[in-house]
């Protein structure tokens, strides 16, 4: 027993004061770091569907995912922004999706998370004009979104791939279109009722 | 790092003549992994020199009470807690980054510069001499990061962003410069590529230098 303590007794004291350490970092920055957590996330979602400023948790069946209901200042209903996670590339993705109240049209799409290749699948995430997110706004909910290599059809419900990041552009559509077929029917339905 | 007499010589050595990535190749993986461009190699380098520094001091504060058959165990503890507070750090306060280096920043945990200063240097050294070593060492290996990011991110990227919220980003216009980018260079061919012909400038340098002072 005196052994035992006589060879442990420095690892005990340490291990007793790195908890201590480490619960007190973990008080002192959690909240911070949720706080970014969450301001990426309504960044994200002001950014696809414009004008928001209040949203709600809204849960639909058959859909695991974040659901947000969109108002502006006076209550008014902006749109649905949808979170959608899916494999890409080199890992998982986390987008918003943002719908008009009717849940109709597109009104937008952000990529929150992503580590694929910089340059060139990352470029999923860039913002701004003539960027592959910029190709989403207008496109239609109700149908499948294609990916061409080419120009897109502007009839077709269509997005051109990211030129040597064909992997990376298809997994957004296919994320934003598992999660549209899973949520489109219900935010029709609820939307129709209450977003007159 | 035997013959190193001062302090001072003891912090020279890790940036230059026993450079922990570039002439003691060690800490290979984040290398590879993180040095894709200049921010990630900083971010990285910043979280290494806490750990380092942190690892360092508490070794040496206790080297004359530790048993040498379980200094391992106490290395790794004192290595994991500071890698775990640096990582939340991260995420509080740089959250962009930490998104990017993913799962880097926990590895740190067994980054094999961090535990070979301890057993080497910290665990039969004064305070001052561990700190000075721990300094050296992760300034040298953040140095070797930036370097290595900085190439890459140049020749595959077309300029170098440091902290886009601060302004300190320069770039080539992107519609001239994508059709000639190297893109390999930011995927992990390009860092093989770029720490195999650094290393070999660097061997260069030093086989010249060696002769010279012969």
């Amino acid at each position: 027993m005196n052994k035992f303590i006589h060879e442990s007794w420095l690892i005990l004291l340490m291990g007793a004061t790195f908890a201590v350490l480490l619960a007190g970092a973990q008080t002192s920055l959690s909240g911070r770091i949720k706080e970014n957590q969450e301001k990426a996330l309504n960044e994200a979602i002001g950014a696809v569907v414009s004008g928001t400023v209040t949203t709600e948790r809204v849960k639909i069946n058959g859909y695991d995912r974040d659901v947000f209901k969109c108002l502006d200042t006076n209550g008014k209903m902006t749109g649905w922004a949808i979170e959608g996670v899916g494999m890409g590339f080199a890992d998982k993705i986390r987008l918003v999706i943002g719908l008009g109240p009717d849940a109709a049209t597109i009104s937008g799409l952000k990529v929150i998370d992503n580590i694929e290749t910089p340059g060139l699948g990352n470029k999923i995430a860039d913002e701004g004009p003539d960027t592959f997110a910029e190709q989403f706004p207008g496109l239609r909910a109700v149908a499948e979104i294609a990916v061409v290599k080419g120009k897109p059809d502007e009839a077709g419900n269509e997005i051109q791939a990211i030129t040597g990041a064909t992997i990376s552009s298809d997994a957004v559509a296919k994320i934003v279109n598992e999660a549209l077929g899973k949520v489109r029917a219900e935010l029709a339905r609820t939307g129709a009722a209450t977003g007159k | 790092m035997a013959n190193a007499t001062t302090d001072l010589q003891q912090f020279k050595a890790g940036l230059f003549e026993n450079n922990p990535v570039l002439v003691q190749l060690l800490g290979m993986c984040p290398t590879l992994a993180v040095s894709n461009s200049i921010e990630n190699g900083l971010v990285m380098g910043a979280a290494v020199i806490f750990v380092l520094v942190m690892s360092n001091l508490i070794t040496s504060l206790l080297r004359n009470r530790i048993q040498a058959h379980v200094r391992i165990l106490i290395f790794t503890l004192t290595i994991a807690t500071f890698v775990t507070i640096a990582d939340m750090a991260l995420k509080a306060y740089v959250f962009e980054v930490s998104k990017k280096l993913g799962p880097f920043v926990p590895l740190i945990i067994v980054n094999c510069i961090i535990i070979c200063r301890a057993e080497v240097v910290a665990i039969k050294s004064s305070l001052r001499r561990s700190l000075a070593d721990a300094l050296g060492c992760g300034i040298g290996f953040t140095m070797a990061l930036c370097i290595l990011g900085a190439i890459r991110e140049l020749l595959g990227a077309g300029g170098l962003t440091v902290f886009k919220d601060w302004g300190l980003a320069w770039h080539l216009d992107p519609k001239t410069f994508e059709p000639h980018a190297w893109v390999i260079m930011i995927m992990p061919p390009g860092a093989f590529l770029t720490l195999g012909i650094v290393i070999g400038v660097v061997n260069q340098y030093r086989a010249r230098k060696a002769k010279g002072g012969a």
